[in-house]
């Protein structure tokens, strides 16, 4: 790829995930490698094994993320609202629960860098947490004190109403909608591996 | 976490605002010193 064929956003890309508030306070990705979030930026770093040539890792030539690969920080386009009991996956939860299983919180994150917009979310080289969602029935559960400790370390703002948390934080859709699935260069950019 | 299919790469490089500098009591032009004629000391 050449600089010439990249496109450039100026500000962040946000969108909507879950996190897993720990038992000090800390946030950290409820699924694969559940790692922890610091505060303000944090800067993936595929660590993908290289299995041929025995490497723990090796970064990815055009940078993280990768297409070819599931490296990067995640967040979704749009707020989940399927009920837990019909859920296949964590990130699948209505935003509504947040704060009622399991220490899992619901929230913004921003993104910048290198990103990858998909049509349900995007995959981000850096990611901070913005903003975080806990409905008053939540505020009854365990999650309580750990998301107070959370809100403070990590300086971000707590919202007891879901419509506000969109309104204040919510993603630009035009931003990552925009030059969708028709956008015959990226298409044939895919198409050729790059 | 499923993001769909993936129909945009882009770089967003991150909007940081530079602190305004807020202005000082100096003055930012050197005021021209007027030169003072010179006194000489009355006797008490």
């Amino acid at each position: 790829m050449t600089l010439d064929e990249l496109e450039f956003v100026i500000g962040e890309i946000r969108g909507y995930r879950w996190w897993q508030v720990t038992p000090r306070g800390w946030l950290r990705s409820p699924w694969h490698g559940r790692g922890r979030w610091d505060v303000g930026d944090n800067v993936a770093l595929c660590v993908r094994a290289d299995h041929w040539r025995q490497l723990p890792f090796y970064p990815h030539r055009e940078g993280t993320p990768s297409i070819d690969c599931a490296c990067g920080f995640y967040a979704l386009h749009d707020i989940p609202m399927t009920s837990p009991e019909q859920v296949r996956y964590v990130w699948e939860m209505a935003a509504t629960n947040s704060g009622r299983r399991r220490g899992l919180v619901f929230g913004v994150a921003g993104g910048h860098g290198h990103m990858l917009i998909g049509t349900s979310g995007w995959r981000a080289e850096v990611a901070r947490v913005r903003a975080l969602y806990m409905g008053r029935e939540g505020r009854e559960g365990k999650s309580t004190q750990r998301l107070n400790v959370a809100i403070r370390r990590y300086d971000v703002p707590l919202y007891a109403d879901l419509d506000a948390l969109v309104a204040e934080w919510g993603p630009e859709r035009e931003t990552v909608v925009d030059q969708g699935p028709d956008d015959a260069s990226f298409r044939d950019r895919m198409d050729l591996g790059v | 976490m499923d993001i769909g299919e993936i129909v945009r790469e882009i770089e967003v490089l991150p909007d940081e605002e530079e602190p305004i500098q807020l202005p000082t009591d100096q003055p930012s032009i050197p005021e021209q010193m007027e030169p003072q004629p010179a006194r000489t000391p009355v006797p008490a």
